[in-house]
C-alpha cells in the first residue's frame, strides 16, 4: 500500500515536493455536490493523494448528467452519486480513506457534516443552500471554495477564509445578518433568474433563458468549463493545503474568472467595487 | 430507450449554448484522438460526454501505477491493462450510442496515413515530438485539421489549432527538417532533442536541475501534475469542438492557449506568437 501511494503519486515530484505531497495526504477536504463540478473536483482530489475526503450528496444519476459528470456512467444510472464517487476514489487512491453522508445539507445538520474538515469545496447548484455551506464554514473556520458555472462559456472560483469578508457580503446577497425565512429565500434564488438573463447578453440563448425563468428546463451546463472550474476548484484547495509562498489562493474578493468566449480565458480579478453582483457571474 | 431518445436526453444540457443543428454535426463528426494518456484519455472521454458520434482512439501501451496521478483511464484496478481496450470499455458506458473503434498502435510514418485518413479532425496527444511532427503533417496531407499540445513543469501548457490552409505545424514552431521524412534517424534524434531543451527551460520555470539533469539521463519520467494534464485536454477538446460545430476555435495557430498555474494573474489566454515564431523549446 506504502508503495502503491508514492508510485502513484511520483510524478508529481519535482513540482510537488515531498512534504507537500505528505501535506496532501494528511488533510481532509470536504465536496458539497458530485455533479458537473464537485464530481472531477474529487477525482482530481484522489489523483492529487488527498489523504482523507468527504462527499455530502443526496442526488442519483440521470441520463442528462453524462453530457458533463465525469462519475456518470450508463451502468450507474439511477445509482446514489456519493457512492459511485466513493468506488471511485477508492479505484484510484485505495488508501485514501473517505466518508459519504447521502443527506442533504440543511441549517440544522450543516455543522455537523462540515466540522473537522480542513476545506470545503461547496459544488452545488441552489444558491440557498450555498449560503448555508459557506455561513457554516465561516462559522466553523474552514475555508470554503465557491463556484460558478454560467452559459455560455463562463464560470468563476473564488476561496472563502474565516478572515476574509463573508460570502454574502462579496456577493452582495440581500439575506446577509438576516434568518433565512420564507421570504429571504425567495430573495436569495431569484438572483439564479437573474444571472440566467444576464447570460443572454453574454451569448446564451433566449429561448433558453426563457424557459428557465418559467421553470421549464434546466440550467444549460457546458462540458469543459464544468470541468475547467472544478478543477480550478481543487487546485484552489490544493494551494490552500501546500501554502506555497508566491502561490497564493485566490481569497475573495478576489475572483478566478474563466470565460472561453474571451482570449484571457482564466483570469484573477479584483472587483473595482470591492464586491461582486451575483447576477453577472 | 432507443438510441435516438438516448441521445437526445444525454447532451440537453448541451443546447442552449450550442444549437441542435451544431449538436447534430457533433454526432455526424468523425473524430481521431491520438494517444490515451493524462491529455488523449481525458479528451476521449470528453467527446463520448459531448456526443461526438465516431471515434478512433489510438494508444499501443498499457497502465503503469506512475499514470494513475492524471490518467483518467487509469486506476488501481485497471493496472497493466491496454490503454485501448480500457477506454474502449469506458467510453460505451458512457455512451453506447457512440461508434467507437480502437486503435493498438503507436503513431508512424508507415501507419500514420491509413490511421488518420477519413477523419474530421485529429487530437494530438502523444508525448514523443517525432510522432508529433508526423501526426500533424499527415493530417495537413490528407486536408484534415489537428489540435496539438505540449506540457511542461512546473506547471505550463500549450494548445493550438493547425489547419490544412494555415501555417504548418513545423514552422509555427520552428522545428527542423520542413518536409523531410522521419526515417532519418539524425533527424529523428534532433526533433527528440528538444524535450531535453524542454527540460531545461522548465528549470528556469522553476523545475529541479536535478530532476532535468536525470531526464535527460534517461533515468527519470517527464513531471506531469494532474491540473496541468487536465487543463491542457480541456482546452484542447474545446478547440475540438469549436472547429467541429463550425464556430472559430481560440487558437488558430500560429495562436496558441498559453497555460501557467504559476501566473497569479493571468493562468490561461490565447498569445499571438513572439516575433519570428514559437520556440518549443520554451513550450
Amino acid at each position: 500500500m506504502e508503495d502503491l501511494y508514492a508510485n502513484s503519486f511520483s510524478r508529481n515530484i519535482g513540482v510537488i515536493s515531498e512534504k507537500e505531497q505528505e501535506a496532501l495526504r494528511n488533510s481532509r477536504v470536504t465536496i458539497v455536490g458530485v455533479g458537473g463540478v464537485g464530481g472531477i473536483a474529487a477525482i482530481q482530489c484522489a489523483r492529487m493523494g488527498i489523504g482523507t475526503m468527504h462527499i455530502i450528496e443526496n442526488d442519483e444519476f440521470e441520463a442528462s448528467n453524462l453530457n458533463r459528470q465525469m462519475l456518470s456512467f450508463v451502468s450507474r444510472l439511477g445509482h446514489p452519486k456519493a457512492k459511485v464517487a466513493e468506488e471511485m476514489v477508492k479505484d484510484i487512491n485505495p488508501s485514501a480513506r473517505i466518508t459519504t453522508s447521502q443527506e442533504w445539507i440543511t441549517e440544522e445538520n450543516a455543522d455537523r457534516l462540515l466540522d473537522g474538515s480542513d476545506i470545503v469545496i461547496d459544488a452545488t447548484d441552489n444558491l440557498v443552500t450555498r449560503v448555508i455551506i459557506h455561513r457554516a464554514a465561516y462559522r466553523l473556520g474552514i475555508p470554503s471554495v465557491w463556484i460558478a458555472v454560467t452559459p455560455p462559456f463562463r464560470g468563476g472560483v473564488m476561496t472563502f477564509t474565516p478572515d476574509a469578508e463573508p460570502y454574502e457580503v462579496v456577493l452582495r446577497h440581500p439575506s446577509h445578518g438576516l434568518e433565512l425565512t420564507e421570504d429571504v429565500r425567495r430573495a436569495i434564488s431569484a438572483i439564479k433568474n437573474e444571472r440566467a438573463l444576464y447570460s443572454v447578453k453574454m451569448g446564451a440563448s433566449m429561448d433558453w433563458a426563457d424557459q428557465y425563468v418559467q421553470g421549464k428546463c434546466a440550467w444549460t451546463v457546458m462540458s469543459p468549463v464544468a470541468n475547467i472550474v472544478g478543477i480550478l476548484a481543487s487546485f484552489e484547495a490544493f494551494k490552500m493545503i501546500v501554502k506555497r509562498p508566491g502561490l497564493e489562493p485566490a481569497v475573495a474578493p478576489q475572483l478566478v474568472r474563466v470565460d472561453l468566449a474571451d482570449t484571457e480565458m482564466v483570469k484573477r480579478l479584483v472587483p473595482t467595487e470591492g464586491t461582486w453582483d451575483n447576477a453577472t457571474l | 430507450m432507443n438510441h435516438d431518445a438516448f441521445y437526445e436526453e444525454m447532451t440537453s444540457r448541451n443546447i442552449g449554448v450550442y444549437t441542435k443543428e451544431e449538436q447534430t454535426r457533433l454526432r455526424d463528426a468523425k473524430v481521431l484522438v491520438c494517444g490515451l494518456g493524462g491529455v488523449g484519455g481525458y479528451e476521449a472521454i470528453l467527446c463520448a460526454r459531448m456526443g461526438v458520434g465516431n471515434l478512433t482512439a489510438a494508444d499501443l501501451d498499457s497502465f503503469d501505477i506512475s499514470n494513475i496521478n492524471r490518467q483518467m483511464l487509469a486506476s488501481s484496478v485497471t493496472l497493466n491493462e491496454s490503454k485501448a481496450v480500457i477506454a474502449e470499455k469506458t467510453l460505451r458506458e458512457i455512451n453506447p450510442t457512440m461508434n467507437v473503434k480502437t486503435v493498438m498502435a503507436r503513431v508512424d510514418e508507415d501507419n500514420a496515413t491509413e490511421l488518420i485518413k477519413g477523419h474530421d479532425i485529429v487530437l494530438e496527444a502523444v508525448d514523443d515530438m517525432p510522432s508529433r511532427v508526423i501526426i500533424h503533417r499527415t493530417a495537413r496531407e490528407l486536408g484534415i485539421p489537428s489540435v496539438g499540445m505540449s506540457g511542461s513543469p512546473p506547471t505550463r501548457g500549450f494548445v493550438s489549432s493547425f489547419f490544412p490552409d494555415g501555417i504548418p505545424y513545423e514552422t509555427a514552431l520552428n522545428l527542423p527538417g520542413m518536409g523531410k521524412r522521419l526515417t532519418d534517424a539524425e533527424l529523428r534524434q534532433q526533433i527528440a532533442d528538444i524535450k531535453k531543451k524542454r527540460a531545461w527551460h522548465s528549470v528556469e520555470k522553476g523545475a529541479p536541475a536535478s530532476w532535468a539533469y536525470d531526464y535527460c539521463e534517461g533515468k527519470n519520467g517527464w513531471i506531469i501534475t494532474p491540473v496541468r494534464a487536465h487543463l491542457i485536454a480541456l482546452f484542447s477538446f474545446h478547440e475540438a469542438v469549436q472547429i467541429l460545430t463550425g464556430r472559430e476555435p481560440l487558437a488558430r495557430a500560429p495562436k496558441g492557449v498559453l497555460i501557467d498555474m504559476d501566473d497569479m494573474r493571468n493562468p490561461v489566454r490565447v498569445s499571438e506568437p513572439p516575433h519570428g515564431g514559437w520556440d518549443y523549446a520554451t513550450l
